[in-house]
């Protein structure tokens, strides 16, 4: 379990907070799609997480220990993987020897299983590979750790299109049971169908954490023809064929989340989903 | 307080030289560049030309034991300097937001990385120095008798030079010892407080603190900090080492990925990436 407890964290002087009084849990087996705007703190919250940062006030746990102690016994168990990032000029099997002593449950296996689900060789120079080939490797390196905390910050950036359709597969099958997975990222096409719970930033507070199957139940997401009537909708946008519109789900069947439609929605109307996420009101 | 494991020590010293193998080499060739051009900056004219009073048209040296002493000379301050430029490397590592991260996140306790780091900046660095200027030394030997004249090593001259240097710091009483270990861990102090250019900061650093205890203790009732006696001045320098590794450790072991605008000496702030 993965708890954030009344946290307040801010870079500058008193006066501008990233986050004032936040508290946020985590659950094991749980894949966390983290959002927000530009600035809102997402990558914060990822340092918060891993220990790199240290709040002012509150306190960061997981399952009892203070990352920010920064005891091997806990870092074993944690692992980033950065927006951005260096490799060494190694060969992988190199880069991987130096490292996997760190991880007691570190599998070649799963390197490999990775490594070929992103159609790259088990030979390699870390130095002469592309951003996006470093970030295929990086995030096999980062699911072989078999650590229990696993934290990936915009992991699909730089990827072209079929990596992206790769990623999804590859976190979905080396995804484990006592896994906590937290993916921060502003392309939510990439993750929608792969992540099973929201969490939304905005400002220094939490604007959502809502498992996506409650969502679904609460809200449902219709692109409607220009000129239909949308008295019953608790958003609505303008979009290509008209407009996008966000209801609430009268006990039918669940529709997919649009969780960008979804974001813009709750960033209008931040009680959308309740003060607990629960039905809108 | 989280035990010291040897085993992941010596895994860490392990990912520090193994996974930045060819910058240490790169490091090792410099090293033997300077020695082969402190030690050929000195043996080049003897050696085409030979040494003595017979020797005309070209300065040399009067006799071979005036050479050797220029080329112990130079040797000794080449160094020195790299030895001291090693030492403010030790947390250069530190500089951007992606090794910060890197460093941090790997799974041993922050006395291990600390101590891995300086380990590998002042002992393996020096051991790296010597085995430079031994091959430096053994280069010159094949290499400039082919220019007419030989002589032999310089190592032995070395040898003997530096161990009355050791007899001199080990019999010459707390005060010289300690103002050692003070250059040192205020070396180290820089390299952890600023970490890219550390020497050239630390340098400029301790210069403007030395000033300023100068221009302070010429203000007249000050002016007795300038004749202290060497228990007070052995015990400020016990208190300087305890405060410098105390910060040098606290910097390093309280370091956060990002500083914070209104941290204690955080001196780089937005520049770095």
């Amino acid at each position: 379990m993965l708890e954030i407890k009344n946290v307040t964290f801010g870079y500058g002087l008193r006066g501008s907070e990233i986050f004032k009084d936040f508290s946020l849990q985590l659950a094991p087996n749980g894949i966390y799609g983290l959002f927000g705007k530009n600035g809102t703190g997402k990558s914060t919250l990822l340092y918060l997480m891993s220990g790199l940062l240290r709040p002012q006030q509150g306190r960061v746990e997981i399952d009892g220990l203070c990352p920010q102690d920064r005891r091997p016994e806990l870092l074993r168990e944690i692992f980033l993987v950065p927006e951005e990032f260096e490799l060494p000029d190694i060969s992988l099997e190199r880069y991987v020897s130096l490292n996997e002593g760190f991880y007691p449950r570190f599998s070649r296996e799963v390197l490999a299983g990775c490594l070929a689900d992103f159609d790259l060789p088990g030979t390699l120079r870390l130095g002469q590979l592309s951003m996006g080939q470093k970030k295929k490797v990086y995030m096999s390196f980062a699911l072989a750790a078999g650590t229990r905390v696993l934290l990936m910050d915009e992991p699909t950036n730089g990827l072209d299109i079929p990596s992206k359709s790769q990623f999804r597969k590859v976190i979905s099958r080396h995804m484990a049971d006592d896994r906590i997975l937290v993916i921060s990222t502003h392309q939510v096409r990439d993750v929608e169908m792969l992540i099973d719970h929201v969490v939304m930033l905005d400002g220094t507070r939490l604007l959502l954490n809502m498992p996506l199957t409650d969502i679904g139940k609460a809200l449902c997401f219709e692109e409607r023809s220009a000129g239909t009537d949308t008295s019953d909708a608790l958003y609505v946008q303008p979009s290509v064929h008209g407009n996008s519109v966000v209801r609430a789900n009268a006990g039918e069947e669940d529709t997919p989340v649009d969780l960008e439609l979804l974001f813009n929605a709750l960033l209008q109307r931040p009680d959308l989903l309740g003060k607990n996420g629960s039905r809108p009101e | 307080m989280p035990s010291f494991d040897f085993r992941r020590f010596m895994m860490l010293l392990g990912h520090e030289l193994a996974g930045n193998w060819r910058r240490h080499l790169r490091e090792f060739l410099v090293f033997y560049v300077v020695f082969l051009a402190c030690i050929g900056s000195v043996f080049y004219v003897p050696s085409r030309y030979g040494i003595g009073p017979d020797v005309v048209d070209h300065w040399t040296y009067p006799d071979e034991a005036t050479m050797f002493e220029s080329a112990v000379w130079a040797v000794s301050i080449a160094f020195y300097v790299l030895l001291v430029y090693g030492v403010s490397l030790t947390f250069s590592h530190l500089y951007t937001r992606q090794q910060r991260i890197a460093w941090l996140m790997l799974p041993a306790t922050n006395l291990e990385k600390f101590l891995a780091r300086v380990l590998v900046y002042s002992v393996l660095w020096s051991v790296a120095l010597l085995v430079a200027l031994v091959l430096a030394d053994v280069t010159r030997m094949l290499v400039f008798p082919l220019f007419g004249h030989g002589y032999s090593s310089l190592l032995p001259e070395l040898e003997s030079r530096w161990r009355a240097y050791a007899e001199d710091f080990f019999y010459s009483g707390l005060g010289y010892q300690s103002q050692i270990v003070l250059s040192y861990v205020a070396l180290l102090t820089g390299s952890a407080l600023f970490r890219r250019y550390a020497l050239v900061k630390t340098a400029f650093g301790l210069f403007l603190a030395s000033l300023l205890i100068l221009l302070i203790a010429d203000m007249g009732r000050f002016r007795n900090l300038l004749f202290l006696d060497n228990v007070t001045v052995q015990v400020w320098n016990v208190v300087l080492i305890a405060g410098g590794l105390w910060l040098s450790w606290r910097q390093v072991s309280h370091m956060q990925v990002i500083p914070r605008h209104n941290s204690l000496l955080k001196l780089r702030k937005r520049k770095e990436a």
